[in-house]
């Protein structure tokens, strides 16, 4: 009947559940068994039968080969624990560093932030595109946020000003960072505290502000997480707050490269409580960081083309004439924090898949070196019966075991490298304290483990598994496959030693950069001692000020081995920017023109070691009616003066003429790798800055210097607490830190790949001389000398080598190229690194071929006669 | 035949010389790695499934084929258990692997007359007998454990 022959031709179908071995073996006899079924029972009870009859025995029939595989692979792997710990240490090495760059990744890219729809928020900056100096991300002044609040493209828009807040604590000082933020700060960011409850908008009017939410770690360090914490108080700036709210763990925003420029995790938030004045006066000053939620349906580019629309009609409206010219910047809030990092994740991640494919055809390698030794194992398996797909698998299986054996091994490694790296500290990689190896990442690792074990292990079963058993059983020795697979073999090694160059000299062009980075000139000198100090309340004059610093570096200057004590507005390095108009007298000017401008003391650029070029320091004490002193930066000269003496040039900055004095050389400010800009200086003590560096150079112990300084600085006022001491060394290397940690990662990886690629290119020479034992016994029977047959075996490996080099150094040339970006003083296609490399490389491989060519030598013809 | 085609049905039929080749390397290999089996007590083996016990019992008295054992077992049980095919042949596979039962060559298959050629037969082995004993020795003893604490029939 039709409907009887559809129903087995159905179970026909379902039989290719099952493994084929099996199918092939009783499928014929269980369509039978379902035919004679059908006859005598009801066919519906025989397909409620059937179908979880299939489900069940079929897995089950799967699950016991997989065992059987499994008992066999663990034997195989126990029979030669030289291959098995070759093997395993390379997967660890792949799969290990894998595993680390991608919780890196997972901790940056993927791991939810701890607000509510990240991706619906926005920040607004303000750039300038008048003027150059001005970054991108500027944050909007207060008029501008209060003139946005009417638009159609957000459901909310909030602001906040990260500082830095001076809390007593039982007598002691201590400087904490925060933000005072506008009242609906929380919701737009629809976070919640763990405690109590967040700001609100009605705490952000003035004379309600008195309020504050604390983070998990200042709980946990100032109150010992006493669950009785709300209703205490805190002393802020001279200020008394009463905490309303824990926040949980998580969020400390903003934190450590939140935005460009973003400071220290946060540790409490108070309302911003502004003054009428503040929210519609441009001159007042102030400005807050300003986050959006985007409406639903709303993308970034329309919101970007409204706030545009907005910022274009308001600009000439609340801007004073000679400031105009704001836009508005829309941004996706997870791009701006994890934008600077992801070309950085990238290369990693590059880097530590060039390393696992390394790693995967360096196991392939072996296994397929293992497989023309079971040569004889396959011909007998398959003259039992066995078929090439059960013969496959089992390669295969014990490839999984060997990948997955690797794995763990490679999560240990995993581990390990990433306590180096958070003690190494990156430098601007966002939550990268939150590091972890989680469910995810170990998912991951496994999931990487079965691919790399499949990847490596297809290639040697599908050839192992193609056994000529004729010719085998022909010739009954070792030949029966070495032929085909020693062309692949070759390919993969050649594959090595090319990936292992791009790798290699990828890190030999950051090491060159990173060399070149530490010798920059700086223009300072790196053992300078230098610390920051700020005023708040109680110093609102000049004269005070002026009092406070003379008495300071009275004091200070008095200290054992102190030679020069200085001030300075920013320091290099300090990420404090300063920049003002110039107008140069008999000179047209130039469109806006922009420089730095610090306010220093002449013992400032003493203690720094920054060199007078041209005439001499303003005098520090020059009277307020005098016309004013002031020094240029070789840069500034070089700018504005380049044919002209720059002594005693005229020009205005603001609304007074200063007289040019002298010149000093350049300063790196903001980055090592940064040119200096044009800088002017003005005499400090004729405009005093509440925020300012003290630096002091001596011939004493840095660390026995700063306690002395601080007790100076405690003695004077016990509210100013001395922040961030340390060295111009410590700047630096903070400075460098991404880059360094970049070279070394992309150097560790190399090495790793260069050392991977030699144990494969040894392991085939050693291979290789086996196989070819007697041949290389009938030359030396027949006389070749010892040099011939050394010539033999090291020219092959060179031969490779050198075919591995030629792909290497192209694929270098067109990688580089894109990397461009990375380098700092050294073109991609640096001569140095491409002959460095391809040498060292050509170095370590005729050491990993002499060793199995110098066995090859010692072979006794007699017994390898006997051999095969 | 050349040596092109894959060899695999043909290279060692009995008589040949590649027929005692191969037996050659399956003696000189292969022994080790099966020795274990012959070690095998009945014990080792046991509890059964209730599948596998069942179908040792119908292979009991006569050599059967698949069909015929679902039959049996589905009798015996009063239809209460009913082989599918998957099943039937997943555990005789395994009983085959350990020596329960062997598969019949030609020569030794029942009569001609409820012959069907395209069927395999199945007979039980001597440890194959033993197992079957000692699994049932096992069941009796537990259920007379349990007649003392009148948990089971008395015997009729």
């Amino acid at each position: 009947m039709a409907w009887r022959r559809s129903a087995v031709r159905i179970y026909r179908a379902l039989l290719f559940a099952y493994p084929a071995e099996f199918r092939h073996e009783y499928g014929s006899e269980m369509v039978q068994l379902f035919e004679d079924r059908l006859q005598s029972e009801p066919a519906l009870r025989v397909w409620l039968d059937t179908l979880p009859d299939v489900a069940s025995s079929a897995l089950k029939e799967h699950l016991h080969i997989l065992a059987a595989g499994l008992v066999y692979g663990a034997r195989m792997i126990r029979k030669s624990p030289a291959f098995t710990l070759v093997a395993l240490f390379a997967m660890a090495l792949g799969i290990g560093a894998t595993t680390a760059v991608f919780s890196l990744i997972n901790a940056v890219l993927i791991r939810s932030l701890p607000y509510g729809d990240p991706e619906r928020l926005v920040y607004i900056w303000t750039p300038n595109p008048r003027f150059k100096e001005i970054p991108l991300e500027m944050a909007p002044s207060h008029p501008d946020f209060y003139a946005w609040q009417n638009n159609q493209s957000f459901s909310d828009l909030t602001m906040f000003s990260p500082g830095s807040f001076r809390m007593l604590d039982g007598g002691q000082v201590q400087r904490i960072s925060g933000a005072e933020v506008a009242g609906n700060f929380f919701s737009t960011l629809r976070a919640r505290p763990l405690l109590g409850r967040a700001i609100e908008p009605e705490d952000d009017r003035p004379g309600h502000q008195h309020v504050v939410v604390i983070s998990d770690v200042l709980w946990r360090s100032r109150f010992s997480s006493a669950p009785n914490v709300l209703g205490n108080t805190l002393h802020l700036n001279r200020e008394i707050y009463t905490i309303v709210g824990v926040m949980p763990p998580k969020f400390r925003y903003p934190g450590r490269a939140d935005f460009p420029d973003s400071g220290d995790a946060t540790d409490l938030w108070i309302p911003a409580a502004l003054a009428p004045v503040q929210k519609s006066d441009f001159n007042a000053g102030g400005d807050g960081v300003t986050i959006g939620r985007l409406k639903p349906g709303v993308s970034v580019k329309q919101a970007q083309a409204e706030m545009s629309g907005i910022e274009a009609r308001i600009d000439p409206i609340i801007h004073p004439a000679e400031w105009r010219g704001w836009v508005a910047l829309v941004r996706p809030f997870i791009d701006t924090a994890i934008g600077p990092v992801r070309p950085l994740l990238w290369l990693l991640m590059g880097a530590v898949s060039l390393v696992l494919l390394i790693a995967c055809s360096n196991v392939a390698n072996l296994l397929l070196a293992r497989a023309a030794g079971r040569v004889h194992e396959m011909g007998v398996r398959t003259a039992l019966g066995a078929e090439r797909v059960r013969l496959v698998r089992q390669m295969l299986t014990e490839a999984l075991v060997l990948a997955l054996g690797g794995g763990m091994l490679g999560i240990l490694i995993a581990y390990a490298a990433l306590r180096v790296v958070l003690r190494v500290q990156p430098g601007n990689i966002p939550r990268l304290d939150e590091t972890s190896l989680d469910a995810r990442v170990l998912l991951f690792t496994v999931g990487a483990s079965l691919l790399t074990g499949l990847g490596f292990g297809l290639l040697p079963a599908l050839a192992a598994s193609r056994v000529n058993l004729n010719s085998l059983l022909k010739q009954g020795g070792n030949k029966g496959v070495a032929g085909t697979s020693n062309s692949l073999r070759n390919g993969l090694i050649v594959t090595q030693v090319a990936l292992s160059v791009i790798l290699l000299a990828g890190a030999g062009l950051l090491i060159r950069s990173y060399l070149k980075v530490q010798s920059v000139d700086t223009g300072f000198a790196p053992s300078t001692l230098t610390m920051n100090l700020t005023m708040d309340e109680g110093y609102e004059t000049p004269q005070k000020l002026d009092h406070y610093f003379r008495s300071l570096i009275g004091q200070v200057k008095q200290l054992p081995g102190v030679e020069h004590a200085g001030l300075v507005s920013a320091l290099p390095l300090s990420h404090r920017e300063s920049i003002s108009k110039v107008e140069i007298k008999g000179h047209t000017v130039k469109k806006d023109q922009m420089v730095d401008d610090r306010a220093a003391t002449t013992a400032y650029f003493e203690s720094m070691g920054i060199q007078l070029l041209e005439g001499r320091f303003f005098a520090d004490e020059a009277p307020h009616d005098h016309p004013a002193e002031m020094m240029v930066s070789q840069s500034f000269a070089k700018l504005y003066f380049p044919r002209e003496t720059v002594i005693g040039q005229q020009f205005r900055s603001g609304d007074q003429w200063h007289t040019i004095v002298g010149v000093v050389a350049d300063v790196r400010h903001s980055s090592l790798e940064e040119s200096p800009r044009p800088t002017v200086y003005s005499p400090f003590m004729q405009r005093p800055d509440n925020h300012s560096y003290l630096t002091v150079r001596s011939t004493g112990a840095p660390d026995q210097l700063i306690s002395s300084i601080a007790k100076i600085v405690r003695g004077l006022d016990p509210t100013i607490a001395p922040q961030h001491p340390g060295t111009m060394r410590q700047l630096m290397s903070e400075a460098t830190s991404a880059r360094r940690f970049q070279t070394v990662a992309l150097s560790v990886f190399a090495a790793v790949a260069v050392f991977l690629a030699l144990v494969g290119l040894y392991g085939l020479m050693a291979y290789a001389v086996k196989q070819r034992t007697a041949e290389i016994g009938i030359r030396i029977a027949l006389g070749a000398p010892a040099a011939r047959v050394l010539a033999l075996i090291v020219g092959k490996g060179l031969a490779l080598v050198t075919a591995g080099l030629v792909f290497g150094l192209a694929g270098t040339l067109a990688l580089t190229r894109l990397g461009a970006s990375w380098l700092y003083g050294v073109s991609p296609a640096d001569p140095l690194t491409l002959i460095a490399v391809p040498l060292l490389i050509l170095t370590v491989a005729l050491v990993a071929c002499l060793i199995p060519a110098w066995k090859a030598t010692r072979i006794d013809p007699v017994t390898a006669l006997c051999y095969d | 035949m050349t040596g092109d085609q894959h060899p695999q049905y043909t290279a060692y039929e009995k008589g040949t010389p590649r027929y005692y080749i191969a037996r050659h390397y399956i003696v000189m290999r292969y022994t080790s790695n099966v020795k274990h089996l012959q070690d095998l007590t009945p014990s080792d083996l046991l509890p059964l499934t209730p599948q596998v016990f069942h179908i040792l019992v119908a292979l009991a008295d006569r050599d059967q084929h698949g069909y015929c054992i679902m039959q049996d077992v589905a009798e015996r049980t009063g239809g209460s258990m009913r082989l599918s095919p998957g099943t039937l042949y997943g555990s005789i596979k395994r009983m085959l692997e350990q020596g329960l039962i062997v598969e019949l060559r030609d020569k030794d298959r029942p009569d001609a007359r409820d012959d069907d050629e395209r069927r395999r037969y199945y007979r039980l082995t001597p440890f194959g007998r033993k197992v079957v004993k000692a699994e049932a020795a096992r069941l009796s003893e537990m259920v007379e454990q349990a007649r003392v604490y009148g948990l089971a029939p008395k015997r009729g």
